[in-house]
């Protein structure tokens, strides 16, 4: 029944990470709490980072708190991770199960092949050791939508292990400061996903549907302090956290939490809690049963998995059967960080900069379609791009494919303002008509609405020297040595050409008339 | 039915014994020439079939080696209840929630216990130096199936084998009903 979700990798127990119900999950994992789905095939993999993060504390001893992350997410494939039946999002209920998903007696897994590669390629993009034999296990406990009373995982032996992975944190007042930073990588496992429970209070029933695949991305934490030095703390499990904002307000507020109860003299209980939205803190979820037991053992239905390198490819077999890691690393796609690099490389960009063009979709294609367009500098491409554009579409909250601005349009109107046809403040007038995607080109819009630069230095000199004569006193001003006189008068010939000059032309011209 | 298969196996006996008879009275003067034969079927059939089967386990032995991986334990292996084999309540209560088993009354457990003590004579084998065996499957290969959807979209067959059925969902009860602790009351079995 898993579906193959991905992404390790991991509901309550659902989980649908990847990698992982109906779909196929990816489940990142740690040994002990891998989600587990019900029948539904879905592969999950598992990979839990580790940060530790410092935790100074007025008192002599400073805490340290150690945070792991199981992270289940979805395997993007057709069919599940152990059936065949298929993989849909919001498909009517149980009409994706196969026998197997409804753990019918005489059912036996079938391994998905896209899941292993997917699995693989998720461990060569994190760094980690490809295990060439992996071996699947059975963890067992009771819950009406794991049919079966046990989810097929991979406990002990995983796929990958060992991996790491860095990423750069925005920090400073204005978050323009950036710190890359590495976090641990301790396995990624293949893991089913269980059905979905839908729980009708009113009749004090719950409504079972095995199809799974319920969401795409799953993460439970597990979070422990102690003081540095000493061993490792008790640990607790915070589930039911769906955004990385939430996430990180339950990890903060279970950290204090814990270590207010250690300081007064309490303990901490093994526990899994859950986090309540609404008040910001975690509340304890199980009945106080202490320590699930999974007793998992060797899921006696599947051998051991063998994947294979160039090298140790034995001769003479079926393609279709062996894995070979040096083929699939070869078709990985080009990893962002690679992406970043070649960005700040070719167009001088701030670090900061990449990220932002990576993290938001489509918005990297965007940048490069317009930088094929135009003859601006990509610098200034960059910042039309991050800033003007982005913020329209955060503005009405649109994603890139949304826009109603081209990256053609941008690229002509970037062209305009290269060749100084028209001034930069007339150019984002511009950008706010192409927005209203009334259909017109920036040229149409800038002859319309007349918002070309004033090309005749003749009448401009004509122009500055009429304000000046208007103007005695600020002339006076400005003869005295005052230098914000030469502003205001910047400005008053700007307005009697109505923004069509030039500031610094008008500029040049003005004391070039003084010094006169 | 033991009885009668041993009177018809006698049946079939006495049937042959003529026959065997015969064979005997036959080869009284070529007991030498079946001595030969079989003295030629030892030397030219048995040690030979013997050598090449054990060239062929030879050459195997070297061909199917790749290195194991260090084996991992679980956890739970090798956990050993406390004195001289009695097993506590506190256990039996946990296996019980585990395992939704009831052990009722005091000789299912001490038939756990005479289970437990027939297995601990495997310890009794050396296995230093000796690699676990993973499972009797593991030089078996694993069969990968293509990424193709081939079953699924029965729902009316598969919601067939529950009880209750809301809407094309399978109807459980609400969560899992919760077992008495043991000092609590006494605990009730499960159907």
């Amino acid at each position: 029944m898993a579906a193959p979700v991905l992404c390790r990798l991991w509901s309550g127990r659902r989980w649908a990470l990847a990698y992982i119900n109906r779909g196929s999950r990816h489940g990142a994992g740690t040994p002990t709490g891998s989600r587990s789905s019900g029948k539904r095939e879905q592969s999950s993999v598992v990979q839990q980072p580790l940060i530790t993060a410092e935790k100074p504390r007025k008192g002599e001893h400073k805490w340290a708190a150690v945070v792991g992350l199981e992270i289940h997410a979805q395997i993007s494939s057709n069919s599940k991770l152990f059936s065949g039946s298929q993989v849909h999002f919001a498909a009517p209920p149980n009409s994706l199960v196969s026998f197997f998903d409804a753990s019918l007696p005489g059912t036996l897994p079938v391994l998905n092949r896209r899941c292993v590669e997917a699995a693989v390629m998720t461990g060569l993009a994190l760094n980690c050791r490809i295990n060439k034999k992996s071996l699947f296990d059975r963890k067992h406990y009771f819950y009406a939508d794991l049919p079966a009373g046990y989810q097929i995982t991979q406990q002990r032996l995983p796929i990958a292990v060992n991996g790491s992975l860095a990423y750069s944190v925005f920090v400073g007042k204005k978050r323009s400061q950036v710190i890359n930073k590495t976090v641990r990588i301790k396995q990624i496992q293949l893991e089913q996903d269980s059905g979905k429970s839908l729980h009708d209070d009113l009749r004090s029933q719950t409504l079972i549907d095995l199809n799974r695949a319920e969401g795409q991305l799953r993460v439970d934490a597990n979070i422990s302090v102690h003081h540095p030095g000493e061993p490792l703390g008790v640990r607790t499990e915070v589930k039911n956290l769906n955004s990385a904002r939430f996430l990180a307000k339950a990890i903060d507020y279970e950290i204090q939490r814990q270590i207010s109860e250690l300081e007064n003299g309490g303990e901490i209980l093994n526990e899994t809690r859950s986090f309540d939205y609404k008040l910001g803190c975690t509340v304890p979820m199980r009945d106080k049963e202490g320590k699930q037991d999974y007793r998992f053992i060797p899921e006696p239905n599947l051998p051991p998995l063998l994947l294979y390198d160039s090298a140790s490819l034995p001769a003479g077999t079926d393609p279709q059967q062996v894995i070979n890691i040096d083929r699939i690393r070869e078709r990985l796609p080009e990893l962002p960080s690679v992406t970043r690099d070649k960005l700040i490389q070719q167009y001088g960009m701030l670090p900061e900069h990449s990220l932002t063009l990576l993290n938001e979709v489509g918005l990297l294609e965007f940048f490069q379609n317009v930088i094929k367009e135009t003859r601006a500098e990509p610098k200034k491409v960059t910042s039309w791009v991050l800033n003007t554009f982005l913020g329209f579409l955060k503005q009405q909250n649109l994603a890139v494919s949304e826009s109603p601005v081209t990256p053609s349009a941008l690229a002509e109107l970037l062209n305009l303002l290269d060749r100084k046809t028209i001034s930069s403040s007339a150019a984002k007038q511009v950008f706010a008509e192409l927005w209203k995607s009334e259909g017109k080109t920036p040229a149409q819009i800038v002859s319309e609405k007349k918002l070309e630069l004033m090309q005749d230095r003749e009448t401009l000199e004509q122009l500055c020297h009429a304000t000046m004569e208007q103007h005695p006193h600020v002339v006076m001003d400005m003869k005295k040595g005052n230098p914000r006189a030469i502003n205001k008068l910047i400005g008053l010939v700007r307005k009697a050409t109505l923004s069509r000059a030039d500031p610094t032309v008008i500029k040049e011209i003005l004391e070039k008339k003084l010094s006169a | 039915m033991a009885a009668g298969t041993v009177s018809r196996f006698s049946g079939l006996l006495g049937r042959f014994q003529p026959q065997l008879a015969r064979l005997m009275s036959s080869g009284a003067h070529g007991e030498e020439g079946s001595a030969r034969m079989w003295k030629a079927l030892t030397y030219f059939v048995a040690l030979p079939g013997v050598a090449v089967s054990m060239l062929n386990v030879f050459l195997k032995s070297h061909q199917g080696e790749h290195e194991r991986p260090e084996f991992v334990a679980y956890p739970h292996l090798r956990i050993r209840s406390k004195g001289s084999g009695r097993i506590t309540a506190e256990v039996i209560e946990h296996l019980e929630r585990l395992a939704l088993v009831d052990f009722g009354n005091q000789e299912a457990v001490a038939r756990l216990e005479k289970a437990i003590a027939f297995a601990d004579r495997l310890h009794a084998v050396d296995t230093d130096g000796v690699a676990p065996m993973e499972s009797v499957l593991e030089d078996r290969c694993l069969y990968l199936r293509p990424d193709n959807v081939v079953e699924g979209n029965c729902a009316e067959e598969v919601l067939q084998n529950s009880h209750r059925v809301v809407e094309e969902y399978f109807v459980a009860p609400p969560g899992n009903i919760p077992l008495p602790k043991l000092d609590e009351q006494e605990p009730f079995s499960h159907g």
